[in-house]
């Protein structure tokens, strides 16, 4: 087989692989979903900042368009040597989340599906999508910011490398889309919350918040969520642990005893409750729910047993 | 490959070193609190991993950082603000994780103009 010849069966493997076995494509279906007929029919959120990108550093780029509408200052080239691998000329998704949660912002990423994404715009929240702009044997990987649609035109627009307000029709946009896994993140401010946010990813967000060290960031978020979960004990548990990292002890102590409130039976919850009040010194208060804890730790497991034996340490 | 071992070594004795001697909430050092991803794992039926994990997790990935070419700094920095699930995934997978940064076709397109002229 000449060269020649061999060059022309990629592209025909190619196209096929893009263009032919595509199977069934969300965008298909958008119509009949009760989620996209309550959708305004066309959203383009003017107000997103455009930065074109250098080199291979959309990433940095990207993420200075979502934090700068999120009233961050931030320059694309102060992001790359937070999320920018020079020998991988790429940056990676968790580094993506990392960097948001640098600036005190919260990532939120989604589930796969295509109405998804068009009601957060419709909410006012562009979305980072990662993409496969080649084939599934030679992919491209990229990032872009979807600023807008047209349900009736059936496009999309994207600020995407260098080109601010992309279009791109819904086909082969998903197409682009699904190569990268439908992989799509809003960022919000620590109490604020996308459309149709599920407490647990809204809650493991904000626990990375707080294991990135950003305590205030991470308590109004946690606030803001057992306000909208009343039932949430994780809510409460998280609060408590952040006003327990700052040393807040006694700020943890309420927050630990409200999560009490939800769930009288939680291990969790006497267990580092008792811990903020040998923090505080208060050995005798403290006794209760240690061994509350060491007896529901049978169930829940032997990690609650730290607070007693800890006590019991201090009476030796 | 010894010296690479001995100094992934060195990274995580060093950031071992760094959380027992320098933290006062350290989990590993001293038994203390159960943190929110430890009961996010636990409510979602996760396994849940022992803080040794996470730790060596993290000096896995930072001393991959630096492996790639970032300061020692940098990655120190970079790590920190990773979540415990997201070390673990890297820890095990960051050289298949995709990297997105590319601009354009124009590679594959030079290729095709190669193969077809």
């Amino acid at each position: 087989m000449s060269l020649r010849q061999a060059g022309w069966s990629l592209v025909i493997a190619a196209s096929f692989l893009t263009g032919c076995a595509t199977g069934t494509l969300q965008y298909e279906q958008l119509s009949a979903e009760p989620a996209v007929t309550g959708l305004t029919d066309q959203v383009l959120l003017h107000e997103i900042p455009f930065f074109p990108q250098e080199a291979y550093q959309c990433g940095p780029a990207s993420l200075a368009m979502l934090m700068s509408h999120q009233g961050k200052s931030v320059q694309p080239s102060e992001l790359v040597d937070q999320v920018f691998i020079e020998s991988r000329q790429g940056s990676l998704k968790a580094e993506m989340q990392a960097a948001t949660r640098r600036q005190g912002l919260l990532p939120y990423v989604h589930d796969t599906r295509f109405s998804t994404l068009l009601e957060q715009l419709d909410a006012g929240h562009p979305v980072l999508v990662f993409q496969n702009l080649g084939f599934g044997f030679y992919p491209v990987w990229h990032y872009a910011v979807v600023i807008g649609y047209d349900l009736n035109e059936e496009t999309m627009v994207l600020h995407s490398g260098t080109t601010a307000g992309l279009e791109r029709d819904f086909k082969r946009f998903e197409l682009e889309w699904r190569g990268g896994d439908y992989w799509a993140m809003t960022m919000h401010r620590p109490g604020k919350f996308p459309r149709n946010a599920e407490p647990t990813p809204y809650l493991e967000a904000t626990a990375g918040l707080e294991q990135a060290g950003q305590f205030e960031a991470a308590a109004l978020a946690y606030q803001a969520a057992s306000e909208r979960w009343p039932d949430q004990l994780i809510a409460w548990m998280g609060l408590g642990n952040v006003r327990y990292r700052q040393q807040k002890f006694e700020d943890a102590q309420h927050a630990y005893q409200q999560a009490l409130t939800l769930n009288v039976d939680s291990a969790a919850a006497h267990h580092n409750l008792a811990w903020a009040l040998m923090r505080q010194q208060d050995f005798d208060a403290a006794y209760e729910p240690a061994r509350t804890a060491n007896r529901l730790a049978d169930e829940q497991g032997d990690r609650y047993r730290s607070a007693l034996h800890a006590w019991l340490e201090n009476q030796k | 490959m010894t010296f690479r071992r001995a100094s992934r070594l060195v990274t995580v004795v060093s950031v071992i070193t760094t959380l027992v001697v320098g933290s006062l909430g350290s989990q590993l050092a001293v038994a203390d609190i159960v943190g929110t991803e430890a009961l996010l794992q636990e409510q979602s039926g996760t396994v849940t991993r022992d803080e040794l994990q996470s730790l060596i997790a993290r000096g896995d990935v930072q001393q991959k950082l630096i492996d790639y070419g970032i300061s020692p700094e940098q990655a120190s920095e970079r790590v920190a603000a990773l979540t415990e699930a997201e070390l673990l995934q890297l820890s095990q997978h960051i050289d298949d994780e995709p990297a997105g940064g590319s601009v354009t076709l124009i590679l594959l397109i030079i290729i095709l103009i190669i193969l077809l002229r």
